[in-house]
């Protein structure tokens, strides 16, 4: 019991130590530029930005932000991916089992393709290895 | 019974990761209660697995498989980016953080390392996942296969239940 919660609490501080890494790094400019997002297209991205020609936000915003006719030509988030991640969603039965299908496809292709490769390669080094020298008499 | 155990955790870890990438489908208070849910299951399953953990980490520069190499850092990783998607959906979240009277952030860069983490947990779940077939079929064939089969088996019949049913 006592091993348990000791080997529970190393996990726990562990994830913790790891967080507060990833928070630190995702904080500063350095971490917040490798995720596109900082220096001044973030602040742009952020304010929106000067609308170009088509009326779209100059930087960024043109990639996940569209205009929906039903709120009046409103910018709203665009319904990828990372919008959907971030909470712009809502629950719909058929698109959520495609996505679920999406989801498995992709992990079964990884592990297939893994597994494979892993045998291929054990296969091809098994056909062209060098023979053992046959023992002199 | 312990890897009966395993396979258990780990088919329902599996279930719920795919479930909760997927908000669309659940809905984000499933999403983000499941994926609290989760955190605690894979607790158990590094509790189940703290021996090889242990054992590899303390020989990893020394003489240990070059697979078993391979796997601890695949799991490292997957121990990064589980933080990484945990952390930033936690501090994003709409549902967990309000519930206990916090207000989330809203921040582009935690959404964006929310959605970027949550792809690289797929893709290192895949290759860990691969990375242990072997077991994955063992146990498969163990206790899914063979007890299957066994269901569907014709059981011989006895000597005399046969002279039985013989006609004279």
């Amino acid at each position: 019991m006592i091993k348990t919660m000791y080997r529970t609490l190393m996990i726990l501080l562990a994830a913790g130590l790891v967080s507060g890494a990833i928070y630190w790094f995702s904080t500063t400019s350095a971490g917040q530029a490798a995720f596109g997002m900082g220096g001044e297209h973030g602040m742009r991205f952020a304010r929106g930005g000067a609308p170009d020609a088509s009326g779209l936000p100059a930087t960024g915003g043109r990639q996940n932000f569209r205009r929906r006719p039903e709120s009046g030509g409103e910018l709203q988030p665009f319904g990828g991916e990372r919008a959907e991640r971030s909470g712009h969603t809502q629950v719909d039965l058929a698109r959520g089992l495609a996505g679920l299908g999406d989801e498995l496809v992709k992990l079964a292709v990884i592990t297939l393709v893994i597994v494979l490769g892993r045998k291929l390669v054990s296969a091809l080094m098994r056909k062209f290895r060098r023979p053992a020298p046959l023992p002199t008499p | 019974m312990k890897v009966k155990t395993n396979l258990l955790i780990d088919l329902g870890v599996c279930i719920a990761l795919l479930l909760a990438l997927e908000p669309a489908l659940t809905g984000i208070p499933i999403h983000e209660w499941l994926s609290v849910a989760l955190t605690g299951t894979l607790v158990i399953h590094l509790l189940l697995h703290w021996n090889w953990i242990a054992g590899v980490l303390t020989r990893f520069f020394r003489r240990v498989l070059q697979v078993s190499r391979l796997q601890f850092v695949v799991d490292v990783l997957l121990f990064i980016a589980f933080n990484a998607v945990m952390l930033s959906g936690f501090l994003i979240s709409r549902e967990v953080l309000p519930f206990f009277g916090l207000r989330p952030l809203e921040s582009r860069v935690m959404s964006g390392l929310h959605s970027l983490s949550a792809d690289a947990t797929l893709l290192l779940t895949g290759i860990h996942f691969a990375l242990n077939w072997s077991w994955v079929v063992g146990v498969t064939k163990r206790f899914v296969l063979t007890p299957l089969s066994n269901l569907f088996k014709r059981k011989p019949q006895p000597a005399s239940a046969a002279a039985q049913v013989q006609p004279e």
